[in-house]
């Protein structure tokens, strides 16, 4: 049976939309699990017998159905609240209704041997950037100094060590989990990766009420970001320091900065990728400084990380050819499977 | 309602001085996030188990 990619995202994912064209011209057409539809709009009907899972999933809108064994590749891409068809449930059943779904798709999902971009084992493993800070460094990066603490004077202690100041950065959701809570209850949109100096001094008591992560800032010549694919590396220089907008965080995406094809060095290019690679992942985006003195520093990793934003300003960088290229290898077992 | 984490401090003196992230025009953003429209930044999904990362 020829075997499919499943691509396991949710509706907005644009990156997904892209990939899925080009699978589906060169190969045969994707199959989407868009996790805000799920279950609503999916059938699923799948046993044990035999020592194996076997069994469908369809989803119902455009009658189209995937068997478990012609499942070929998954891309996991990205997350999204699940959709019951009897509309949002509330409270203690809504926690089951999440995590009995959650459980139940996973599992399957796992069951599954074939290529992944990547593995949720991969995924959940590589994801803690404490952890990815002290790989880097086993691997030869240059990495900044960093502190977490929830003292006051510690953080204090911690700015004077610094020569160039300090930067605060929230390490788990840059957008200060506004999702997480109803619109109506969201008092904070954000707070990009932020220097900070003695004008916070007044806040810092703040620290008390949990541990947060500082970081020596690092002068920059540029920023890059390095994603792998496979085995091939795409990467883009970045004129963060050409506005002051992207000056600390280069994701304030309104400041016309330039973006560029970079070539790495061939020892920081092997790095990046056998970073990538001790995790099992298939794919990384890597965000590194360069600093004026030429040192390539690691910033973090990001297993999921968006890469159409760095195409569409390098187009010549065809990162959506090569997802969809690693995926159909995979699929058609040119790939191995991890 | 006082803000009580550091994180939220920051936010809050950010959204005073008016400054938010924003989209440029025909290209896609970066990480978890998706743009509203007035062409600024806001929250993506979240997932109640957070299986995937940006």
């Amino acid at each position: 049976m020829p075997k499919r990619v499943l691509i396991v995202t949710n509706s907005e994912d644009l990156h997904a939309d892209l990939v899925a064209e080009r699978i589906a011209a060169d190969y045969r057409p994707p199959f989407r699990l868009n996790l805000d539809e799920y279950p609503a709009c999916y059938a699923l009907a799948c046993g044990f017998a035999g020592g194996r899972w076997e069994g469908w999933l369809r989803h119902v809108p455009a009658d189209d159905a995937l068997s478990l064994e012609e499942v070929g590749a998954v891309w996991m891409r990205k997350k999204a609240p699940f959709r019951f068809p009897s509309g949002p449930l509330a409270g203690q059943e809504k926690a089951h209704a999440d995590a009995e779904t959650n459980h139940i798709l996973l599992g399957l999902l796992r069951s599954l041997d074939c290529y992944w971009m990547s593995h949720p084992d991969s995924l959940r493993g590589s994801a803690w950037k404490p952890e990815q800070m002290q790989r880097a460094a086993r691997m030869g990066f240059a990495v900044p100094a960093s502190f977490v603490t929830n003292i006051r004077s510690e953080v204090k202690g911690f700015r004077e060590t610094a020569g160039h100041g300090l930067v605060f950065k929230a390490l788990s959701n840059v957008m200060t989990a506004a999702a997480a809570v109803p619109p109506e209850e969201r008092v904070a949109v954000g707070v990009p990766t932020t220097r900070i100096g003695e004008e916070h001094d007044d806040m810092l008591d703040a620290v008390a009420e949990l541990p947060c992560f500082f970081q020596h800032y690092v002068p920059k010549r540029h920023e890059l970001r390095a994603t792998v694919i496979g085995d091939s590396l795409f990467a883009a220089r970045i004129h963060s320091q050409d506005d002051p907008r992207t000056a600390t965080d280069w994701r304030d995406m309104s400041a016309p900065i330039r973006y560029e094809a970079a070539e790495l060095a061939p020892d920081v290019a092997r790095r990046c990728l056998d970073f990538v690679r001790s995790y099992g992942l298939s794919f990384g985006a890597l965000d590194l400084i360069l600093t004026p003195g030429g040192e390539h520093v690691f910033l973090e990793n990001n297993p999921v990380g968006q890469f159409l934003f760095v195409e569409q300003l390098v187009p010549e960088l065809d990162m959506t050819g090569a997802v969809a290229r690693c995926l159909v290898e995979g699929a058609t077992g040119k790939r191995s499977a991890r | 309602m006082e803000k009580k984490t550091f994180a939220f401090r920051l936010a809050e003196e950010r959204g005073k001085n008016g400054r938010k992230w924003q989209a440029r025009d025909g290209v896609a953003v970066a990480g978890c996030t998706l743009v509203d429209p007035r062409g600024q930044y806001k929250q993506g999904f979240n997932h109640p188990d957070d299986w995937y990362y940006c």
